[in-house]
């Protein structure tokens, strides 16, 4: 098992250098300068000439490659050239914003979609199981971006029920509470349904196991088996899909947070690639995509745990 | 939602005229509706900025979005008058006066202290402020906006002459009242090592600078030892907010007491205006046009040229973008500056038949095929939209190529390889200064590859120029500038669209002051009841 | 795809008895029917301005009312399809063809090959596609092929990771071994008997993949990264929308409903067909 984890750990630290280092390399190769971009009509050849050395780009891009991982080594990301702040900062203070709303979308999701599926496992062929089976298939695909309009549109704009922008009060935690209402349900209505799908599923391959039979046979109310046991076993599973969930949602959140004016990594990331602000781009590549990795790697890990065969299958 | 740029971001400054936009997103963090308070009370004004700053230090500084603040805290020897015009006057001198061509004459206010007890304004600190400008080692962005000043010559505590090697038109309106004229201390400066950005070491004008929350909020707080007329608020709290859509959800909720907000939100608003509120739409210095490459050989007959500019209906272009709002321009010289021209040559609605005519004569095989660049913003994809259309009425398919702000704005540069020659029609934006030069400057051969992709070279242009920056007679002045907005469209290479407009809304409880170019004037803000 | 008559009868019985399934049928041959025939159905140029009378609301001249330009809402929505069906089947088409050929090369070839194509799938899989888009759209400047070049570099590990699961499974077969016994070629085997077996579940895979092909086209061109003005797009429509979201709600309404429909009809579609050739998958994913 701790073999596993480890070649799995590796190879997870693999792929986080080859993607980092092709997007590196490719945001290099589009075209713009961050100097005439910043200094418009002033920017003379000396400081064009400066903000590229500060920025390092007056190096070949292997070394400016290695610098950067050299730079990762330190903990340091480098520093934004236009406000010469440490880019680590940056990117830790936006950081927040952007787990809160991945949180809160999950989270919000599973306490919809746990307690749907379980009834729907109980109640198999009611009208509610029916209802969160076309839910589930429903929801899943609609774009983020289309449901996140929608909300701006009714809810925000037309009535004012909530905050149409931003990410409220910096220390007012019912107003950031507030003004996470509508993103996090944009990000996470998809998740209602499919998690409510994947507890119904494995709540009835548990109810039907050995164990459970032998908790009836006992005389348990069905309550109790439910709660403590059947639950409790079937609930597994789904958490790895959450694991994973929050890994690929870090790419929706984007959208969320432009729609919403609100602050984050995905907005840190599109409005610096816009600027090409390099030392930005990278540091919050490298967390996004950072983060997709080691959640999968968290998935797998969780998942070889619960099942061994799939350590066996999944270790190539 | 920075994905596109709404009109109202890159509307941009006395200095770099053109990048704010992509300015407004370096930094990044934050952003949103900030946290802000009510705005209720009386003693605090919360207001909008269109992007966060990165100096205040005139040597450093780069956009309006600083100059707004930089004002505030600091003093001029002259400033602009809060009417909405260009016209300047006296602010910490006692007397300011032309002696002959190139000698200016200063005296200043006995009396005004730096705050941080670094003393008296003196002769000594306008020496300082303005020859660090000029001075090649401190590689000055901003260092044009000097123009030929030599220096500065102190007589005693108070009182000086300015030496300029040539004439120099925009003495007064760009050395001396705009932000590059802000007088330091030379104790302070000097101390902070000579330079600073967002943290001054001192200031002189009627607010300090309390605090600076990056891409969040600028404190601005009532100067204690300000010698002057009362500031009118205990605190200024100016928010970085690129997105007038945050701004405008922010003041009608209550938490901003003046904004700018965008073209396309006036109607609405005035239709359902937030409680106690005005809109009021003022010019702007931010001139559009259409530019058209010469030298690209699709584009090389002059009266290909002609018959775009005649295809286009501008009155059309400035209706759908602008919402009516702004007027048609003929020229990048804006309305009640010297040099601006009432009509262009060409009819704002333009004229297809005669569009028509210029392809046949240039024996042009329809349907010619022609790209467009433009930001990738709102506002100019809207605008060319329009162009597209009107051109397809007369046979030219238009393609529109929206880049964003950093790829576009190198397109026809020549230190960035061969893609100039391939530049064809472009929409462009520029923003001038109080002076009508910096609106022309742009057009010169010497810009050639840099910022003029137009490829327009005029020897009588070039001249007129120079010689217009020379002359003080303005009636002469005048008639130079219109000359050269008129070689600028016989050139084919440039069909006017606007100055544009800068929408601004306010709470009834202020009395807002507005600069000739549409910028809040924070050190003239009042509340409304105070009697002025 | 071509398939025997029988297959479309069973389909068509398996559907009736499904009335999800029959939704997401109708559905998808409704939108179908409106996006090829738009040219003909659209009561105006979607391309034509009327600056006078722009953001109006529906009306009966203007069934979905106009956009910033003044133009035609609905003959917009109608074209905007058009762009949605060429994206995804030119995208869908080629992903699956390329994802085919390295999932198979994965599955069946060596042992090293595998790892490096598995490591590299993965490398595409983990770029945040947002991002990777933007560095593609800035390269090559925003165009609908663009757009068509990064849902396909996106979604070819997607297939190929399916098509590399099943050929491996197919591999230990003892028809195959029988087959390799017997002296076949490799690229016989996988022509005649690996491609038939793993034809369905792909199949089934691209038509649910159709949404998130459509949905990712209409992202980017919200973003202003797709199609150019004044093409109609869903997205760019959302987008104007979204740029006027106080003078008119009525672009946005109308770029969301499309792409509603067909998530929903491809969506009830697919995982009908999934239930009709495939019952295993069905299990397994539950």
């Amino acid at each position: 098992m701790f073999a596993f984890i480890i070649r799995r750990g590796l190879l997870s630290l693999l792929i986080l250098f080859l993607a980092v280092s092709l997007l590196f390399g490719m945001i290099h190769m589009v075209p713009g300068d961050p100097a005439t971009v910043m200094l418009g009509p002033k920017a003379t050849p000396e400081l064009k000439a400066e903000y590229s050395r500060r920025m390092g780009l007056d190096r070949p891009l292997v070394i400016q490659l290695g610098r950067f991982y050299a730079g990762l080594a330190r903990g340091d990301l480098g520093v934004d050239p236009f406000s010469e702040r440490n880019v680590v900062n940056i990117v830790w203070e936006q950081l927040p914003y952007t787990m809160m709303l991945v949180l809160a979308a999950i989270g919000g999701a599973s306490l919809l979609g746990i307690p749907l599926g379980c009834f729907s496992a109980i109640r198999r062929n009611s009208l509610l199981d029916r209802l969160t089976a076309v839910m589930s298939v429903a929801f899943i695909a609609i774009p983020s971006f289309v449901v996140a309009l929608y909300l701006l549109l009714w809810l925000a704009v037309k009535w004012r029920w909530f905050p149409a922008m931003g990410a409220g009060e910096s220390g007012n935690f019912s107003d950031q509470a507030y003004h996470l209402v509508l993103p996090a349900i944009a990000l996470g209505l998809g998740w209602v349904g499919y998690i409510a799908r994947l507890v119904r599923a494995s709540m009835l391959e548990v109810m039907e196991e050995n164990h459970i039979r032998t908790a009836r046979a006992f005389g348990l109310s069905e309550r109790t088996i439910i709660l403590h046991y059947a639950l409790r076993i079937a609930l597994l599973p789904t958490v790895t899909i959450l694991g994973l969930g929050i890994g690929s949602m870090l790419s929706g959140a984007l959208f969320a947070e432009i729609v919403f004016s609100r602050p984050g990594i995905g907005k840190l990331l599109y409005d610096a690639v816009l600027t090409r602000n390099y030392p930005i781009v990278m540091g919050s590549v490298l967390v996004t995509t950072g983060f997709f990795v080691l959640s999968t790697l968290a998935a797998d890990v969780i998942n070889a745990f619960l099942d061994p065969r799939l350590r066996e299958q999944r270790g190539s | 939602m920075t994905r596109k740029k709404p009109e109202s971001w890159p509307q941009s400054t006395r200095r770099a005229f053109l990048q704010d936009t992509s300015l407004a997103l370096i930094g990044l963090a934050g952003g949103g509706v900030p946290g802000v308070s009510w705005a209720v009370n009386g003693d605090t004004l919360h207001i909008r900025n269109y992007q966060d700053l990165t100096s205040l230090d005139s040597v450093t500084s780069l956009s309006a979005a600083e100059g707004i603040i930089s004002a505030a805290i600091n003093q001029n020897l002259l400033r602009f008058k809060p009417d909405g015009t260009w016209d300047t006057k006296l602010d910490a001198a006692e007397s300011f006066e032309q002696i002959d061509a190139t000698h200016y004459a200063f005296r200043l206010k006995p009396g005004q202290v730096f705050s941080n007890g670094y003393g008296e304004m003196t002769a000594d600190d306008v020496k300082f402020s303005f020859e660090r400008m000029v001075d090649p080692a401190m590689n000055a962005i901003n260092r044009p906006d000097m123009g030929p000043l030599s220096h500065v010559e102190v007589h005693d505590r108070y009182s000086g002459t300015f030496v300029l090697h040539t004439p120099y038109a925009a003495f007064i309106p760009v050395a001396v009242a705009g932000p590059s004229g802000e007088i330091l201390s030379r104790r302070a400066v000097t101390a902070a090592g000579g330079r600073f950005t967002t943290d001054p070491p001192c200031s002189s004008g009627p607010y300090l600078l309390k605090s600076w929350q990056a891409q969040r909020k600028t404190v601005l707080a009532r100067n204690p030892q300000w010698a002057g007329r009362k500031s009118a608020f205990e605190e200024i709290h100016v928010y970085a907010m690129p997105d007038p859509k945050t701004a405008e959800m922010a003041f009608e909720a209550g938490e901003l007491d003046s904004a700018w907000i965008s073209v396309e939100t006036v109607a609405p608003f005035k239709q359902e205006m937030p409680d106690n509120s005005s809109i009021r739409v003022l010019p702007s210095g931010r001139n559009y046009w259409l530019g058209m490459n010469q030298e690209n050989p699709a584009l090389a007959d002059i009266r290909i040229r002609r018959a775009i500019q005649y295809a286009i209906d501008v009155e059309a272009v400035v209706e759908a973008a602008w919402f009516g709002l702004a007027k048609v321009s003929a020229g990048p010289i804006p309305e009640g500056m010297t040099g601006h021209r009432d009509s262009a040559l060409i009819p704002p609605r333009g004229d297809p038949e005669k569009a028509r005519q210029l392809l046949a004569e240039a024996q042009v095989k329809l349907p010619l095929r022609l790209r467009l660049d433009v930001n990738n913003d709102a506002l100019e994809l809207t605008a060319v939209q329009v162009m597209q259309w009107s051109l397809r009425k007369v046979g030219i398919e238009v393609e529109i190529d929206a880049q964003d702000n950093s790829t576009f704005l190198t397109i026809g540069r020549e230190d960035m390889g061969d893609q100039w020659r391939d530049v064809q029609l472009f929409m462009q934006s520029f923003t001038g200064l109080a002076d009508p030069y910096y609106s022309l400057t742009w057009f010169t051969s010497a810009q050639l590859g840099l910022w003029n992709w137009e490829r327009f070279s005029n020897e009588e242009f070039d001249r007129l120029s120079d010689l217009a920056l020379a002359t003080t007679v303005e009636a002469e002045r005048n008639r130079m500038y219109h000359r050269m907005q008129d070689l600028m469209e016989e050139s084919g290479c440039y069909r006017f669209v606007t100055n544009s407009v800068m929408p601004q809304i306010y709470r009834n409880t202020i009395k807002p002051a507005f600069r000739a170019d549409g910028y809040a004037m924070l050190r003239d803000i009042r509340p409304a009841d105070t009697r002025t | 795809m071509a398939k025997p008559r029988g297959t479309v009868y069973r389909t068509f019985s398996a559907l009736k008895k499904d009335p999800l399934g029959m939704t997401g049928f109708v559905l998808v041959s409704i939108i179908l029917l409106l996006t090829v025939l738009a040219p003909w159905l659209a009561p105006y140029d979607p391309l034509e301005v009327n600056v006078y009378n722009r953001l109006s609301s529906p009306s009966a001249e203007h069934w979905l009312g106009t956009d910033q330009l003044g133009r035609d809402v609905l003959s917009r929505v109608l074209f905007g399809g058009q762009v949605a069906l060429k994206v995804s089947l030119v995208a869908i088409s080629v992903s699956m063809a390329i994802g085919l050929i390295l999932g198979m090369m994965a599955g069946f070839g060596p042992r090293w090959l595998d790892r490096i194509l598995v490591i590299s799938f993965d490398t595409v899989r983990s770029f945040p596609t947002i991002m990777f888009a933007l560095a593609i759209v800035a390269l090559t400047g925003p165009s609908l092929n663009t757009v068509i070049g990064v849902i396909i570099i996106t979604s070819i590990p997607v297939y190929a990771r399916v098509v590399r699961t099943q050929t491996q499974a197919l591999r230990e077969r003892d028809f195959i071994l029988a087959e390799r016994a017997m002296g076949a070629s490799t690229s016989r085997i996988l022509r005649d008997h690996v491609l038939p077996n793993i034809a369905a579940p792909l199949f089934i895979l691209a038509s649910m993949d159709v949404p998130a092909v459509v949905g990712m086209e209409a992202g980017l061109s919200f973003l202003g990264l797709g199609v150019s003005p004044p093409t109609p797009s869903w997205g760019s429509i959302l987008n104007d929308g979204y740029s006027y979201l106080r003078n008119s709600p009525w672009p946005i309404i109308a770029g969301g409903l499309p792409l509603i429909a067909v998530t929903l009809g491809f969506t009830f579609f697919g995982e009908s067909l999934r239930d009709i050739f495939d019952p295993k998958l069905r299990r397994k994913d539950q």
